[in-house]
């Protein structure tokens, strides 16, 4: 039964491409593959994996990884060097709308010139034309050139076309935007309906949580092997472990070599009288703890960290900062440094507040980053005083 | 290996034939786009390509047409006008040949695109032309000579032998082309030298023996000789050199064949 075989089948599947050959030495290599040797780059090493009818597969990995490369070896736009890759259906690749257009075509003549690259006959394609047209909004246009389009109308009328030849396969790359925000909405009821219709999707993206939510699978791919298969949970926190693990001392080294140094927040947090679950305090009595850590650059001089304390509309009650305090943190020797900041005991009155910790340069004037309402403190009161915050007095008897 | 099926795709491409058909609709069309005679051009281009050549080569410079029935202008003009139906023929499609696939990198990278038509494409856009030409010889060669008989339907027996001479040097070049760029410079110059080379200004028999022999190595001027022999002499087609050169036509074919369909799975990586 055809409906029980993978919709994909990628078997050891590597690409190379030759890097600096002479135009001869390229003709050569292609009749005689020794002769690439030494000259080759692997965008893609064995990648071995199917993909099941309706499944939802996701694709993640840094820039340069090879998700590009193995989303284009799928549509058959790229040849495997080496390997086999077996498709069973129709694909639809979102991957750039509309590159398969003419643009001195009218609407109309593209929307049957490409429907046909993609595989339907003239007619399935007449069958289909109304929807076509109606579903990108551009009817009004469809006589006109597609070179005329705003490229919103074009990508609507290319993605219109690619979703309405009943793919079996959908692949997504992460940059799909099309159009303006209602269309977008539009284009991914779409691509859900086709999802709840059995068709397989691929889907390429840096955004983790879409990964997580959407696929049942996922496949993180990293200089142009693949690390790990799997559900998409554990693959996307192997994955993170993985970015937080290798970009901390490419960040440093690479930020040393540049004239622009930089500082991040790598972590808050709060404790209320030594609690972190429940962020409730007593006015006066109870302290309140920040803690930040903080990595930066080792050739720029320590950063400042502040905090600051606001009501819910806005307002900024308070604020200090390292910098005015005139502490400097040391650091670590990969340029990490441990502050925190103590109210005790906390003289903020009874109600909700926002707390934001942002990061300064050496002399508190260059922002490097803010983190803005990364919790909200609840305080309690139990003497009838009015107001935000208890201000340091005294009264004193001058009758 | 050539397989049928993929011989069928190069050679009959019937399952492409809406967008060949739509592609060379445009083609034509587009090249008289927003003139206000439009496709009338196609007409009034050649005749007048056919005056200024005959007011130039019989006006001014007192030419003959040798071994010519009337030896007069008009027999200059149609023996030319022969000549030159073939040769713009040829040039038009192997000049183009090399950047026909280079100049569409999308359909090359971005979609899964049947490359193997755009030879055909090509090729139908250059063949409207033609025929039109090719009317404009009969109807020509009735008025001031004599009615074609039978024997110019064996003229579309060479025409018939041309193409899949053109069809496998558009492959061989379209896909070299891709890997070596000065291919499109070469084959510009060459095909200016094939002009002087073929006998498109003069019969081959006006030239001597040795050098009549050179001369039937270049595939055009069994053409243009069978054309003239069989449309404007009303002669039986020389079988022999007939049967040779579709022999020779058609390895042309196969052999383009073989070569665009071995190295297309690395255009992509090239283009």
């Amino acid at each position: 039964m055809l409906s029980d075989c993978p919709v994909i089948e990628i078997e050891n599947v590597s690409k190379s491409y030759m890097t600096h050959p002479s135009p001869l030495r390229r003709l050569y290599a292609m009749f005689d593959r020794s002769a690439a040797e030494g000259y080759e780059f692997f965008a893609l090493k064995q990648a071995h994996f199917e993909l099941q009818k309706g499944e939802v597969l996701g694709l993640i990995g840094r820039n340069g990884a090879g998700k590009s490369t193995l989303l284009q070896l799928i549509c058959g736009t790229l040849t495997p060097t080496t390997g086999r890759i077996t498709i069973r259906g129709r694909i639809a690749a979102l991957l750039e709308l509309g590159a398969g257009f003419n643009p001195e075509f009218s609407g109309r003549e593209n929307i049957f010139l490409y429907g046909t690259v993609l595989g339907l006959t003239h007619r399935e394609l007449l069958t289909r034309y109304n929807q076509i047209v109606e579903f990108a909004g551009i009817s009004a246009f469809i006589e006109q050139p597609v070179k005329t389009y705003s490229s919103g109308m074009y990508m609507r009328l290319a993605f219109s076309i690619a979703t309405h030849i009943d793919p079996d396969i959908l692949i997504i790359d992460e940059a799909l935007s099309v159009g303006d925000g209602a269309f977008g909405r539009k284009s991914f009821e779409r691509i859900m309906e086709l999802k709840d219709r059995g068709c397989s999707i691929i889907f390429c993206s840096h955004s983790l949580y879409q990964v997580d939510a959407l696929c049942h699978r996922a496949i993180w791919l990293e200089a142009g092997v693949v690390q790990m298969c799997d559900r998409p949970g554990e693959v996307i926190s192997a994955y993170e472990e993985y970015l937080l693990q290798t970009e901390a001392p490419k960040t440093i080294s690479a930020n040393t070599k540049t004239t622009l140094g930089h500082a991040r927040i790598l972590a808050t947090r709060i404790f209320c009288d030594d609690q972190t679950t429940y962020l409730e305090l007593e006015s006066g009595v109870s302290e309140l703890r920040i803690e930040i850590d903080v990595r930066s650059d080792l050739a720029i001089p320590a950063p400042h960290a502040a905090v600051s304390i606001h009501l819910k509309d806005g307002t900024t009650v308070t604020s200090t900062s390292s910098h005015l305090s005139g502490l400097v943190s040391a650091r670590d020797d990969k340029g990490i440094s441990k502050l925190a900041v103590i109210f005790s005991p906390c003289q903020l009155l009874q109600g909700r507040y926002l707390i934001s910790i942002h990061l300064f340069c050496e002399n508190g004037i260059h922002v490097y980053e803010s983190a803005d309402a990364v919790a909200t403190i609840n305080v309690r009161q139990k003497s009838a005083e009015r107001g935000v915050a208890r201000l340091p007095h005294r009264w004193v008897d001058i009758t | 290996m050539l397989t049928s099926q993929l011989l069928k795709n190069y050679l009959l491409p019937i399952r492409h034939r809406e967008i060949i058909w739509q592609l060379v609709r445009r083609e034509i069309l587009s090249r008289y786009r927003g003139s206000i005679l439009g496709l009338a051009w196609s007409l009034i281009t050649p005749i007048l390509m056919l005056l200024v050549y005959t007011s130039v080569f019989v006006g001014i410079f007192k030419l003959k047409w040798p071994a010519g029935e009337m030896g007069g202008g008009i027999e200059f003009a149609i023996q030319l006008f022969t000549g030159l139906l073939i040769f713009n023929l040829f040039a038009e499609t192997v000049t183009r040949a090399p950047t026909l696939v280079l100049e569409q990198p999308n359909l090359v990278k971005k979609v899964v695109f049947p490359l193997e038509i755009l030879p055909w494409v090509s090729l139908g856009a250059a063949l409207f032309q033609f025929t039109v030409g090719v009317i404009i010889l009969l109807v020509a060669q009735s008025i001031f000579r004599s009615i074609p008989t039978t024997f110019a339907f064996f003229g579309i027996i060479y025409l018939i032998s041309f193409i899949p001479l053109l069809l496998g040097i558009m492959y061989w070049l379209s896909a070299l082309g891709i890997f070596i760029r000065d291919v499109s410079q070469i084959i510009t110059v060459t095909v200016t030298l094939m002009l002087f080379l073929s006998p498109v200004f003069y019969p081959i028999s006006a030239l001597s023996e040795n050098l009549q022999f050179w001369m039937w190595l270049n595939p055009l001027t069994t053409i243009i000789e069978g054309l003239r022999m069989t449309i404007l002499a009303n002669q039986e087609p020389n079988w022999g050199s007939l049967a040779i050169f579709t022999l020779i036509s058609i390895s042309m074919t196969l052999s383009g064949i073989w070569f665009f369909h071995s190295t297309r799975k690395f255009f992509a990586d090239v283009v």
